[in-house]
């Protein structure tokens, strides 16, 4: 009895969390216009409901309660389809992050865009977002899982886009959607293949590891497309390109979205469908991530773009996670993926906290400058000291400095690679932790680069602009609605939020849970290694990074920088590849069509008319030529006989008198 | 009550079509209303056959699980030794027919009140518009393959003069080439509709005329079960008692077929190296692909949509070429199932060829109508794939796309529609930013937009869905097809996107300049009640597929194994007799 | 004596006379004497072998019929000639070719 009461209870209250947001957005979307600033407050209110209710769910079911939940859908053919919900550790666990983080962005939010023309609606947007992803990691199976895929792929698109006046937004929300597109279509493959294969979709059933597999090719390939899913989600290479330009939507959604929680969908795609995926997934799984990881950090080294290079070590952090997917350590990849949303969020709304104080003062001087670009930064340290530290300590942690969490969790990863490379036997396969290093290295580097630009020297932007030394405006810290969430996820950046010892998690409560359903436990003998090895690279890049920032003595190889600043010139290949083709073909296709169908179509109808000519014409001479020929020659003849016929009666006589003649002598002979 | 209620949804907009020829020419808000009030009577009408149809109903190829059935003898001619000629005015719905019956009455609605500003010559415009109404619903509901015809055809008159009389500047061509390549479709048609009508009789009437009953109601199917046999025996004699007939129910039951006749099934004449029965579903698909419209026989489709008025475009794409698909269903697949068998492939292939090729169209189209045509192209491929898979799920799915497209490209036409109704413009080019100028418009092109690229929540994506899981799941599509069809989503997300950034987002500008910026003007009420009332329909049967899966699932069930049955007909065995 | 063949002889001569005056002549009265001319000779063979017939004479009754007859004639043939030429204005038979075809 209490045990029901229970289940009904968690239940209701997830699915109830769920749908608030989805409420929100339905009042901000059609009335929002009429509440003006006491939307943002709504949304604010809704997304404590959900937070609240999404910590007493956590608590029912962390750390091994499962509850379902399913009502029928439609029926096709035999099969049918469900609503289902399915409540285990890893969906609690990421409900309480979406909806903690989505809190705090809101709350953020509120601050942020004020004065916004369209302020209601960013809100409506956020609320839909809130709510396809509870839907993802709600959902008890994948046609559900897909739904709430493709609504965040919507949101995404419609908040990258929301200043659509500006013609970058509106291209970059096309690519952003387009290009997820992609992925979601190879993971509606993978869906179909999957349900082609086992006849279901439901995830508890497809997990649960006694399904028949009778081929296991066309399992490699949905287990591949399932993948792209990801990759195009959680910017893999190849398809990472749209994530540096979704960051010409709102600061705020790019925390939330572009780096604490939809992008890590990808990574929660993996783990849901884990036990579905086979070595060869896996390990095309595992060379995905690390290329990812270090051309991410790659592209990162050289950025100015403050937000751009924070979008390219998100690409980067994400490459970690699935490569810690790949090589089989679940849960170090899910530990990364939460401290990551921690310490990326954090460093989002830092750095959204530096633009929006540089907008202010573009603003008061009525002058226009890039507050995005680190290189008009410096000294910020002095005026935004509040800022500067939660930067700081999100910053060493994404560095992976000991102490701070990104450490345990990147460790635990490339602890997993060290592990699985060994298991593997062929040296190369040792490739795979080594880029793990090398890109932990450049983190180092990038972070240290950035935190120096930003914060560190002095104030450069009065070179460019000398009216802002002599007047009375000066950057501002930023106030309290927005301070409060970049505090709160710097507080959780550090280590004992997680585990209380500082170099390792692995007896953490989280990744002790988390880890259970590993197939290979992470072998422990490659720990102590990690720990010092990346501890080390961390402190090296760091000092690296402080050594050569701002000395131009020392050379930056041109290759390497114009490499990183494009992004390994990935745009323009594929501009070539694939949009000129695309483009091209479709102007062959379309050429067919003009010229060819309908030249065909419009010949045939032109040689139809030419050919009733030809008829018309044969008509006219042949048979009509011969009824005349015959008229003519009845009147030649009558004419003939005619011309015999003078009037004259004389004549006729003669005519007469010579035919009696004739009969006279015929007679007489 | 319910007994009459097919022949009230053809015959009352007949009627209403003559009646406004009586009014005069000047009385224009009549005719408008009569024309809505009489769609919306329709579209009463076609909800009460919805709500009273019976789900568990089969039909197909079953005459009595057949609903809301009417049959009176109509033409009825003693041939002497060619027996005899039966026509009978004989409609009734199930499973496959019943959501186009309601789809079509919905979007007549629609059309009707997108009429609203048509121009001139009022009289004849709704006179047609309601005679178009008539035979649409006929379409749908005949059962008999004259009757089918008579009403495919008659559709043309009536589409060719709203063509080619309110349309845009290159009317003449459009209405002509829409004329001619429809015409050359049901020449095939009729061909193979002839050689039927030579092959097959009626069992039921054979009975009466050979004096074993005296009424239809008398005949039991023991009866039918003994002409039959009769027929296939030669018990029957005299060939002045076989009845001809047109019945298509009758032509779906292989012992209706006189034996040794040109399109028996296990007739060894080979007709180009092929059965011809194998040659008669070419024809009829042929016939239907015009319709459909398949690539490559799909040129007619953008010159018409680009030049008919709006609420012709919309009743085009709405329901015309859904009677392509129907055509599909009832007539191709359920009478020549072998043949259905035997070209799956191609039908595939063809249907792969379509959603790429429709989509890379769409994608170099600078004209917003034209996209939107060669769209529908691509998304018409869809319900080709779900045909050919012969699985349940395929052709759920199919029926289904047919039901969503028809919501969803209305919606988008009618979108079209505004823009045009504004600045007689429609090229993507000459607009810029849109949003700033027209919001309330700009979310609804989007909402639409993204219906049609198949975003969950939206029918279309059911639709897209289930014709691929059918695909794959089917045993006569190579998975490659499949996969390649998967193209179509990218490409669909792609052209409407590109078109949505560069018409919508930005900084505003128009190639017409301050004029323009007058004309443009957010949607008037009538504009919302239409465009509101569709997405939503998208949206609802997006989120209860069951509405429509539920009715259809019966009868689809039933016509997969019917179609699948014939797998026991083996060609190659017979090539090599 | 006179033998037959005189009688046939100036018969002949006659009709040929006749004939001619027919043929050439312009005049319809002319023309009209050309008729009587041929008339009176075929009288004269008329009378000249009813010898053969002393009997009953038929030739001869032939002939005062043939008179008769040519009186007649004369008179409505006349008739017409005056009818033509207050018509025509004139009685020259080439310029009346109504007959021909125009």
């Amino acid at each position: 009895m209490q045990e029901d009461f229970i289940i009904e209870f968690v239940t209701w209250s997830a699915t109830l969390l769920a749908a608030i947001p989805f409420f929100i957005f339905c009042i901000l979307f059609f009335v929002g216009t009429k509440l003006s600033k006491t939307s943002g407050w709504l949304a604010v209110i809704g997304a404590s409901i959900s937070f609240l209710l999404a910590v007493i769910v956590f608590f029912y079911t962390w750390p091994d309660k499962v509850y379902t939940q399913s009502i029928h859908w439609f029926t096709v053919g035999e099969y049918t389809f469900t609503l289902k919900l399915l409540l285990d550790k890893l969906s609690a666990a990421m409900l309480v992050l979406v909806s903690f983080i989505s809190l705090l962005v809101q709350i953020y939010s509120t601050e942020y865009m004020k004065g916004d023309k369209r302020y209601s609606r960013y809100f409506a947007y956020l609320g839909l977002f809130t709510f396809s992803m509870f839907c993802i990691v709600l959902s008890g199976n994948l046609l559900l899982l897909y739904i709430g895929w493709e609504l965040v792929g919507l949101s995404s698109y419609l908040l990258i886009g929301f200043w659509r006046e500006k013609t970058e937004a509106a291209l970059a929300s096309r690519n952003a959607f387009i290009i997820n597109r992609i992925g979601d279509t190879g993971f509606l493959l993978g869906i179909i293949l999957v349900f082609a294969q086992f006849n279901t979709l439901d995830l508890a059933t497809l997990t649960s590891g006694n399904l028949p597999v009778d081929n296991s090719f066309w399992l490699t390939v949905a287990g591949i497309g399932l993948f792209c899913g990801c990759i195009a989600k959680s910017a893999q290479f190849p398809l990472q390109i749209w994530l540096p330009g979704a960051m010409a939507g709102p600061t705020p959604v790019s925390a939330l979205i572009h780096a604490a929680t939809m992008v890590a969908a990808g990574v929660f795609l993996l783990a849901r469908v884990f036990p579905l995926l086979n070595t060869d997934v896996l390990t095309v799984i595992a060379i995905t991530g690390a290329i990812t990881a270090f051309m991410g950090a790659v592209a990162a080294l050289f950025q100015t773009d403050i937000k751009r290079l924070l979008a390219f070590s998100t690409i980067s952090q994400l490459g970690y996670m699935v490569m810690g997917m790949g090589v089989g350590a679940y849960g170090s990849a899910l530990f990364h993926l939460f401290t990551h949303a921690f310490f990326k969020a954090c460093l989002f709304l830092s750095a959204g906290a530096v633009i929006h104080a540089l907008h202010k003062v573009e603003h008061q001087l009525h002058t226009h400058f890039d507050a995005q670009d680190m290189r008009l930064m410096g000294g910020l340290r002095k005026t935004m000291p509040f800022t500067f530290i939660c930067y700081l300590v999100s910053g060493l942690s994404l560095a992976g400095l000991p102490l701070f969490s990104g450490f345990l969790s990147k460790d635990a990863i490339l602890t997993g690679a060290l592990s699985w490379a060994e298991t593997k036997g062929n040296f190369l396969w040792y490739l795979i932790p080594d880029l793990g290093f090398i890109s932990a290295l450049l983190t180092a580097i990038y972070v240290g680069r950035q935190l120096i630009l930003v914060f560190g020297g002095e104030f450069r932007l009065p070179h460019l602009l000398p009216q802002l030394a002599t007047s009375q405006i000066a950057v501002k810290d930023v106030p309290f609605a927005m301070q409060l969430p970049i505090g709160i996820l710097a507080i959780l950046s550090v280590f004992f939020f997680f585990s209380l010892n500082p170099v390792d998690a692995a007896y953490g409560w989280f990744l002790t849970t988390i880890s259970v359903k590993t197939a290979q436990a992470a072998d422990h003998s490659w720990h102590t290694f990690t720990v010092i090895t990346s501890g080390l690279l961390a402190i090296t890049g760091l000092a690296l990074a402080y050594v050569v920032t701002g000395n131009t003595r020392i050379p930056r190889p041109a290759f390497l920088k114009n490499l990183s600043l494009h992004n390994w010139y990935l745009e323009d290949i594929y501009r070539i590849l694939f949009v000129r083709t695309g483009q091209l073909f479709s102007k062959v296709t379309n050429g067919i069509d003009k010229k060819l169908l309908d030249t065909i179509i419009d010949y045939a109808s032109i040689s139809m008319v030419v050919l009733a000519h030809i008829f018309a014409w044969i008509d006219r001479n042949l048979v009509d030529g011969l009824v005349n020929f015959a008229a003519y020659l009845a009147g030649r003849i009558g004419a003939l006989t005619r011309s015999v016929q003078g009037g004259r009666v004389q004549s006729y006589f003669l005519y007469t008198l010579f035919g009696l003649l004739i009969l006279v002598v015929w007679i007489i002979l | 009550m319910t007994q009459y209620l097919l022949s009230l949804l053809i015959f009352i907009p007949l009627a209403a079509s003559v009646f406004i020829l009586f009014i005069p020419e000047e009385k224009t808000t009549y005719f408008k209303f009569i024309t809505l009030s009489v769609n919306l009577i329709q579209l009463l009408l076609a909800m009460v056959v919805y709500l009273h149809f019976n789900p568990a109903l089969t039909g197909v190829s079953n005459p009595d699980s057949f609903q809301f059935v009417e049959r009176t003898d109509w033409i009825s001619l003693q041939l002497g030794s060619l027996g005899k000629l039966s026509i009978d005015y004989y409609v009734g719905v199930d499973g496959l027919s019943i959501l186009l019956v309601l789809l079509s009455a919905i979007v007549l609605v629609i059309g009707a009140i997108s009429s609203w500003n048509i121009q001139t010559k009022h009289k004849g415009y709704f006179s047609l518009y309601l005679l178009l109404s008539s035979t649409i619903i006929g379409c749908f509901v005949a059962l008999d393959f004259f009757l089918f015809y008579l009403f495919f055809e008659f559709m043309l008159l009536p589409m060719y003069f709203l063509i080619g009389i309110w349309g845009g500047i290159r009317r003449e061509y459009a209405a002509i080439k829409f004329f001619l390549y429809t015409l050359v479709g049901s020449i095939f048609i009729l061909i193979v509709m002839i050689g039927l009508y030579i092959s097959v009789i009626d069992p039921v009437e054979t009975a009466i005329e050979m004096g074993l009953a005296s009424e239809r109601s008398q005949v039991t199917s023991v009866l039918v079960k003994q002409v039959q046999q009769g027929l296939a025996t030669g018990g029957i004699s005299s060939t002045n008692e076989l009845v001809h007939t047109f019945d298509v129910v009758a032509m779906m039951d292989a012992a209706n077929y006189i034996p040794g006749s040109f399109l028996h099934k296990a007739s060894d004449v080979l007709l180009f190296g092929i059965s011809p029965s194998l040659v008669a579903f070419l024809c009829i698909f042929i016939g239907f692909a015009v319709k459909l419209p398949v690539v490559p026989l799909h040129t007619w489709l953008p010159d018409a949509h680009v030049e008919a008025p709006t609420p012709i475009s919309v009743l085009l794409a709405g329901i015309l070429l859904k009677i392509g698909g129907y055509g599909f269903i009832r007539i191709a697949y359920s009478i020549f199932p072998e043949g259905a068998l035997h070209y799956a492939w191609l039908v595939a292939l063809l249907g792969v060829i379509s959603i790429v090729y429709g989509a890379c169209n769409a994608l170099a189209s600078h004209d917003l109508k034209r996209m939107i045509a060669y769209s529908s192209v691509s998304h018409m491929g869809f319900v080709l794939l779900g045909l050919a898979s012969l699985t349940a799920e395929g052709i759920s799915g199919a029926i289904f796309q047919l039901f969503s497209h028809g919501i969803l490209s209305a919606l988008l036409f009618l979108i079209v529609g505004v823009l045009y109704d504004r600045t007689h413009d429609k090229q993507i080019e000459n607009y810029r930013g849109l949003a700033s100028k027209m919001p309330v418009y700009t979310s609804v092109v989007i909402i639409a937009f993204f219906a049609s690229l198949g975003l969950p929540g939206f029918s279309g994506f059911i639709g897209e869905l289930f014709t691929l899981i059918g695909a794959f799941k089917s045993n006569y599509i190579a998975k490659w097809m499949a996969i390649i069809g998967m193209l179509g989503l990218v490409l669909g997300a792609a052209y409407f996107l590109w078109t949505l950034q560069r018409m919508f987002f930005g900084k505003f500008w128009t190639q017409g300049g301050e004029s323009w910026q007058v004309q443009l003007t957010d949607l008037d009420g009538r504009e919302k009640l239409m465009l509101v009332s569709l997405a939503i329909l998208g949206v609802v049967f997006g989120i209860f597929p069951f509405l429509l899966f539920e009715p259809m699932a019966q009868s689809v069930g039933y016509f997969v194994d019917f179609v699948q049955q014939a797998k026991d007909i083996n060609f190659d065995t017979q090539l090599v007799k | 004596m006179f033998s037959l063949e005189h009688f046939l002889v100036v018969g002949a001569a006659l009709f040929c006379i006749g004939v001619v005056i027919i043929i050439t002549k312009r005049n319809a009265i002319v023309v009209l004497m050309g008729i009587e001319l041929i008339l009176n000779a075929a009288n004269i063979n008329l009378v000249a072998f009813s010898r053969y017939d002393a009997n009953v004479l038929q030739g001869q009754m032939f002939a005062l019929f043939v008179i008769v007859v040519a009186a007649a004639e004369a008179a409505v043939a006349l008739a017409i000639v005056l009818r033509v030429y207050q018509y025509y204005q004139t009685v020259h038979l080439d310029k009346l070719d109504e007959l021909k075809e125009k």
